[in-house]
């Protein structure tokens, strides 16, 4: 039995080896290749020799205002972009959780904004916004008169941030939504039943049944997308240069100043900080019995 | 046994996996060498173009082979780093002249190779404000063989503008009028397509302002010398001009857009527009103009083949070779009318070539056609000083310190004086680096 067990053992190892091998050529390499860049002032030509300058990139960006301002605003728009396409994708999800004609064309037109890609969106977003043609600021000053004038939707820091949110809101929120349909349809309904027979109203019944049944999928969903939009770039890059994200910080560094060091250092310290909070939450949803 | 055998075939498997992976230059026969060449000609028609030079050419040169690396202009200097900082860079490059100051401060261009390549093309041949474009700091050797380009002015729709008595704006005062003349922002009507973009365009555009007013980034020593009266007065000019523009950030798009639909009767825009000009077949209404005050500044920019540095011996040779066969006048008119009245001729040959002449947009130009293709002799751009083409600028150019201080105070109301000084320090530091 032992020499059977050992041999078992060797047989699972050579099978684990090409997954093992993938994910260091794949994961663990390019990893320690960006660490060991951000201790360095590197070149792009690497016939140039590196310059060793220890923690100098690390204590540039972390003294930096812009780079904490970017922080600042990357975790509001995280924050606010995942709630809104969680709740909405949620919302919508439960609309749609029970029988009515044209069901499944609904839900395919819902899936429309995930599955086209970002640049066709961006563009229609910013017609839609154009100070001068655009269909919002025509409804607005020419049809109701909410405004005198067109605002600069995209060149205010602040209506750009809250449109920047809001697309992203809307962009994402089909994946809440499928995700949230297929739990959903998976709640015993007899479970409603006899909520409403103890006598539970809606929000009761929303917040005994359906909450603890779809909370896996909540907690992925959440997880999962906080990751996605902390390292958004493209949606917000092509939308305004007036919200400055982690992501564009990143991408200026990198390709505009050509710092790969710093750039690597910036990686270094996002990816620290986003591991915290990831295993924060997951020990907290551990402790609270719902992990 | 049996572990061992497993072990060997995964080995093996792997073996072949990474093999295939790692990609090899060689085709089979030691004699035949392959070479990239990367291009930001994505579209399908330009596509067509290229492949038919790629395939003229390996026929001409039976043991090279052309791997196309086509990448869309917005990600082309993303990429350009991403290669060169992997060793992977391809041995021949389109570059603009801005970036190939960057490139050639990181060393990655072989400037004797590209040098002897442009001699033997018959560097007289070439407009000399092209050239200019092309030449390193130091003003030994080119950065490029320049292979089409582009001019920037002030386009004017003549019908609109004798409407109204006017006749070609040729000066400040004079185009300021115009737009003033023709602004009714009620009717959303507006006297000029002004870029005002925090992004590239709109330091072409002020930056020809500023040169014609004798206001450059640079002193002759490569000093920065910015925050001086020249270039307030250029900014504060540029500010007030913004006043009869389309509101908010205007873009190629927006600018564009607005004088192809009668909003504006004047835009600052590229070559580029022409093409649009010609399929409306209103290329006999528009009318070029560059305005001057105390010099004349024509911006304009090259498109470059260039080579990249560290090659082997054979591929280097193979890529002089491609270069040196995309230099013939022919293959240069074939190049250029890729994109007829758009791209402009920076090669004498190119521009007396029958093709070129026969083109039917270019024809449909008629005198137009010459003057933007001497115009190139007017050519001044930020960085080139006393006949120096000082390097940093490709840096300074970068950080878009210039394009954000222009949309500042044209799009965000801010003091001339405040931005300079907010877009002097960054430039600093960017230069201290």
């Amino acid at each position: 039995m032992k020499n059977r067990g050992k041999s078992d053992m060797r047989l699972a190892l050579v099978l684990l080896f090409p997954s093992v091998f993938l994910v260091l050529l794949l994961v663990a390499y390019p990893m320690i290749s960006n660490i060991k860049i951000s201790f360095f002032d590197l070149p792009i030509n690497p016939r140039l020799d590196a310059t060793f300058v220890g923690l100098k990139n690390y204590t540039d960006i972390l003294t930096d205002v812009e780079f904490i301002k970017s922080l600042g605003i990357t975790v509001l728009y995280m924050i606010l972009a995942v709630a809104g396409s969680t709740a909405l994708g949620l919302a919508v999800a439960i609309f749609f959780n029970r029988p009515f004609k044209f069901r499944k064309a609904a839900r395919s037109l819902i899936i429309l904004s995930y599955v086209t890609p970002s640049i066709s969106l961006v563009f229609a977003w910013k017609y839609m916004f154009n100070n001068g043609y655009g269909v919002i600021n025509h409804l607005g000053v020419d049809v109701f008169h909410l405004f005198d004038k067109a605002p600069l939707w995209f060149d205010n820091p602040v209506s750009s941030f809250i449109l920047v949110v809001l697309f992203a809101i809307w962009r994402y929120f089909p994946y809440a939504f499928i995700s949230f349909l297929a739990i959903l349809q998976t709640v015993d309904s007899s479970l409603y039943e006899a909520a409403e027979i103890d006598g539970a109203s809606t929000w009761e019944k929303f917040k005994n049944v359906t909450i603890p049944a779809i909370m896996p999928v909540l907690i992925t969903i959440i997880t999962l997308r906080s990751i996605w939009l902390f390292y958004m770039f493209t949606d917000v890059y092509l939308l305004t240069n007036k919200v400055n994200i982690i992501g564009i910080y990143l991408y200026e560094t990198a390709f505009a100043f050509n710092d790969l060091g710093k750039a690597a250092s910036i990686s270094v310290i996002l990816f620290i900080i986003l591991s915290i909070v990831i295993i924060a939450s997951r020990k907290r949803v551990k402790f609270n019995g719902n992990g | 046994m049996k572990l061992k055998i497993m072990s060997v075939a995964l080995i093996f498997v792997l073996s072949v996996v990474l093999s295939a992976c790692s990609g090899s230059n060689k085709t089979g026969t030691d004699e035949i060498i392959t070479i990239e060449f990367m291009h930001s000609s994505v579209e399908q028609e330009r596509l067509a173009v290229i492949n038919k030079l790629v395939d003229k050419f390996e026929k001409e040169n039976p043991a090279i082979i052309i791997k196309q690396v086509p990448v869309q202009e917005d990600a082309y200097n993303t990429k350009i780093i991403t290669l060169a900082s992997a060793g992977k860079l391809p041995a021949v490059l389109e570059v603009g002249q801005d970036y190939a100051k960057v490139m050639d401060k990181e060393q990655l261009i072989d400037k004797e190779a590209v040098t002897e390549t442009l001699e033997k093309a018959g560097e007289k041949d070439f407009y000399d404000g092209a050239l200019k474009l092309m030449t390193p700091e130091d003003g030994k050797g080119y950065t490029g063989i320049p292979i089409s380009g582009w001019v920037q002015g002030i386009w004017f729709n003549k019908d609109m503008l004798a409407s109204k008595g006017f006749e070609e704006p040729k000066n400040w005062e004079d185009v300021l009028k115009v737009a003033k003349a023709f602004t009714d922002s009620g009717s959303k009507k507006y006297g000029i397509g002004l870029p005002t973009i925090e992004g590239g365009f709109s330091e072409q555009a002020f930056s020809q302002f500023a040169l014609s007013n004798n206001a450059n980034v640079l002193d002759v020593n490569g000093k920065l010398d910015m925050n001086k009266k020249a270039m307030k007065d250029a900014l504060t000019y540029y500010k007030e001009l913004a006043q009869y523009t389309m509101p908010g950030s205007n873009d190629t798009t927006e600018v564009k857009d607005a004088f192809m639909n009668g909003t504006t009767p004047m835009a600052l825009y590229s070559t580029y527009i022409l093409p649009s000009v010609h399929a409306e077949g209103d290329a006999d209404n528009i009318g070029f103009a560059i305005p001057e005050q105390k010099t004349k500044a024509v911006y304009g920019t090259v498109s470059a083949i260039t080579i990249s540095s560290g090659l082997e011996d054979a591929q280097k040779e193979a890529a002089e070779k491609f270069t040196a066969f995309l230099s013939e006048p022919e293959n240069m008119t074939d190049w250029v009318l890729m994109s007829p009245g758009g791209a402009q001729p920076v090669n004498k040959a190119v521009t007396e070539n029958a093709a070129y002449q026969a083109n039917e947009v270019v024809k449909s130009f008629g005198d137009l056609s010459t003057e933007i293709a001497t115009s190139f002799n007017d050519i001044q751009v930020f960085g080139l000083v006393g006949g120096k083409n000082y390097t940093k600028m490709g840096d300074i150019t970068s950080s878009g310190a210039i394009s954000k201080l222009v949309n500042e105070i044209t799009v965000g109301g801010k003091s001339v004086d405040g931005e300079l000084e907010i877009a002097e320090k960054k430039i600093k530091d960017v230069l201290s680096k």
